[in-house]
């Protein structure tokens, strides 16, 4: 098993730190990253897979500098970029030759391997066709395939269900949840329920830091007393979306259902609920966003 | 005692040992195990890797590089066969840029089709792959002008280092209007941007092909000066495009 530590990560771009500071140690499981659009999860992930050049911090594979390892850290890498290019006039078969090859694998191997991936993603049937044919869940589906053709101990997903139907999803979910056993699989997204039934850890950015981070257990003891339910009236539902955090809202009739995420209680009829991961995430990601409103008022106040 | 002397010792040697074949076979049964275990995934040689880079060359651009070869040796042919040699120094300079876009062309391919981020997991990574492609597309491009060369130095009535100046100059001018077009922000998204400034080189080409005074010996100390500094600005301008492609500026841009 495979040890990846992140020491102090950062990566500034001229207009921005896409991460700041981040500290992080993934050993064998599915690690979740979940953050809102922006939040450098992209960038972290680019990083880890030595596409992107760090600012500083170090990234090490079993106490080794993954500079220094080179090609042979590459082998253990498997990965999924967020936008994931392919050869439209390549059969589906040929474009994992391709990349068989571009990943120095013996042909034979090669090609008993790439044979096994189409069967595993459900593809042999189609092996033959042009990918320009194929819809973007089966593309996804390629993406998979050549990510494990080297049977990597690191598999980076950046993304790997969006944009897909909902059984596609939950395809994907189950095909990433068996490969988790004896590797480190770091999947992205911002959509928390392909990751809430899957994740062994999550670990949720926002503006490059990490918010949080633990097993989903650790990640809602916080938020287990700040879940509320309470059905209000219309009016009291505005109110209360624009003083609280709203998590769900459903209309009820006579008023409207309300999911609220909040450490005191919102409404006089309001009920203690368990709380969901999606509370969770936005729990966290708010009292982010407050610190950093408190940060910003403490400066201008000392400005002054 | 040198290495073959000892190496024939220990073979020697070697044929009168007696090997327990039971213990052989447990020891490579363990070490198959242990194989397993670790599931140690196999790597090609080095010429096998090679071999398959070869192979996976993109067929378009090789196929366009032999056509425009081809085209130019008729070309070349016909001309030469006429009374005014001098027209031959047009298509000769005028071509020059079309292998170097071609060049640069291939070694993007990865880039052009959003593949290049998947190299993060390959033997080679992007850096290392386009250093390839470029030796390998280099070595196609200077071996078809080395043959145009040794077709036309008779007919233009130069050496074939002369005919292979003339050639040399406008393709490395070329590559290196490219590779300050690659170099900007807007160069790396809009691929047509390639286009057109292989287009203006060219046009521009030609322009001065038609002044045959600029291919007469006298002018040869000029065409030394500028495949110089085209030599030099072109090596500045590939080592400037790898640290971008290190950095992860080309690949990045999301």
């Amino acid at each position: 098993m495979y040890k990846l530590v992140l020491e102090g990560l950062s990566k500034n771009f001229k207009e921005k730190k896409a991460v700041d500071s981040l500290s992080l140690s993934l050993s064998h499981g599915v690690y979740g990253l979940l953050g809102e659009n922006g939040a450098g999860k992209t960038t972290l992930m680019r990083m880890i897979c030595g596409l992107l050049q760090k600012s500083s911090g170090r990234i090490l594979c079993d106490g080794m500098e993954i500079e220094k390892m080179g090609s042979s850290y590459r082998r253990l890498l498997g990965y999924l970029p967020q936008d994931f290019g392919y050869y439209p006039d390549y059969s589906a078969q040929r474009f994992l030759m391709y990349l068989a090859a571009l990943k120095a694998l013996p042909d034979a191997y090669a090609r008993q391997r790439v044979s096994e991936l189409l069967e595993l993603v459900n593809l042999s049937h189609v092996k033959d066709q042009k990918l320009k044919t194929f819809s973007g869940g089966m593309l996804k589906r390629i993406g998979i395939a050549q990510a494990l053709l080297n049977e990597p101990k690191i598999l980076i997903l950046d993304e790997p269900t969006s944009g897909l139907d909902p059984k596609e999803r939950i395809r994907f979910r189950n095909i990433i949840s068996s490969l988790g056993k004896d590797r480190i699989v770091l999947l992205s997204t911002h959509i928390v329920s392909d990751i809430e039934y899957i994740a062994d850890h999550i670990v949720m950015m926002q503006k490059g830091k990490m918010a949080a981070c633990g097993t989903v257990e650790e990640i809602l003891l916080p938020v287990k007393q700040s879940v509320w339910e309470c059905q209000v009236s219309q009016k009291t539902s505005e109110i209360l979306e624009k003083n609280c955090l709203i998590s769900n809202l459903k209309n009820a009739e006579p008023g409207v259902l309300l999911r609220i995420v909040s450490d005191t209680i919102p409404a006089a009829n309001a009920v203690h609920v368990p709380p969901t991961l999606e509370d969770a995430y936005l729990y966290y990601l708010s009292a982010e966003q407050n610190t950093d409103t408190a940060n910003t008022a403490e400066q201008k106040g000392n400005k002054a | 005692m040198t290495k073959k002397e000892l190496y024939e010792l220990f073979y020697e040697d070697s044929l009168r040992m007696k090997i327990d074949q039971q213990r052989k076979e447990q020891s490579l049964f363990l070490l198959n195990q242990a194989v397993d275990q670790k599931k140690i995934i196999p790597l090609a040689s080095p010429d096998e890797i090679l071999k398959k880079q070869l192979r996976f060359l993109d067929p378009a651009i090789l196929l366009l590089q032999s056509l425009c070869f081809l085209l130019l040796l008729l070309l070349f042919w016909s001309l030469g066969r006429t009374e005014n040699k001098e027209f031959l120094y047009i298509p000769m300079t005028a071509s020059a840029p079309v292998f170097s876009m071609l060049m640069i062309a291939g070694c993007r391919r990865e880039e052009t089709y959003n593949i290049a981020e998947l190299t993060g997991s390959c033997f080679f990574n992007y850096r290392q792959l386009c250093v390839l492609r470029m030796i390998l597309y280099g070595m196609v491009n200077l071996s078809f002008m080395t043959v145009l060369s040794f077709f036309l130095c008779a007919d233009i009535q130069r050496s074939v280092l002369e005919a292979g100046i003339y050639f040399l100059v406008p393709f490395l001018m070329t590559g290196c209007v490219q590779f300050a077009i690659l170099l900007t922000g807007t160069g790396r998204r809009n691929h047509y941007s390639l286009i057109a400034g292989c287009l203006f080189m060219t046009a521009g080409w030609t322009g001065a092909a038609s002044f045959p005074e600029i291919y007469e010996p006298a002018a040869l100390t000029v065409w030394m000066i500028l495949l110089f500094l085209c030599m030099i600005s072109y090596g500045i301008e590939t080592a400037a495009i790898l640290r971008q492609i290190e950095r992860g500026d080309l690949l990045c841009t999301n």
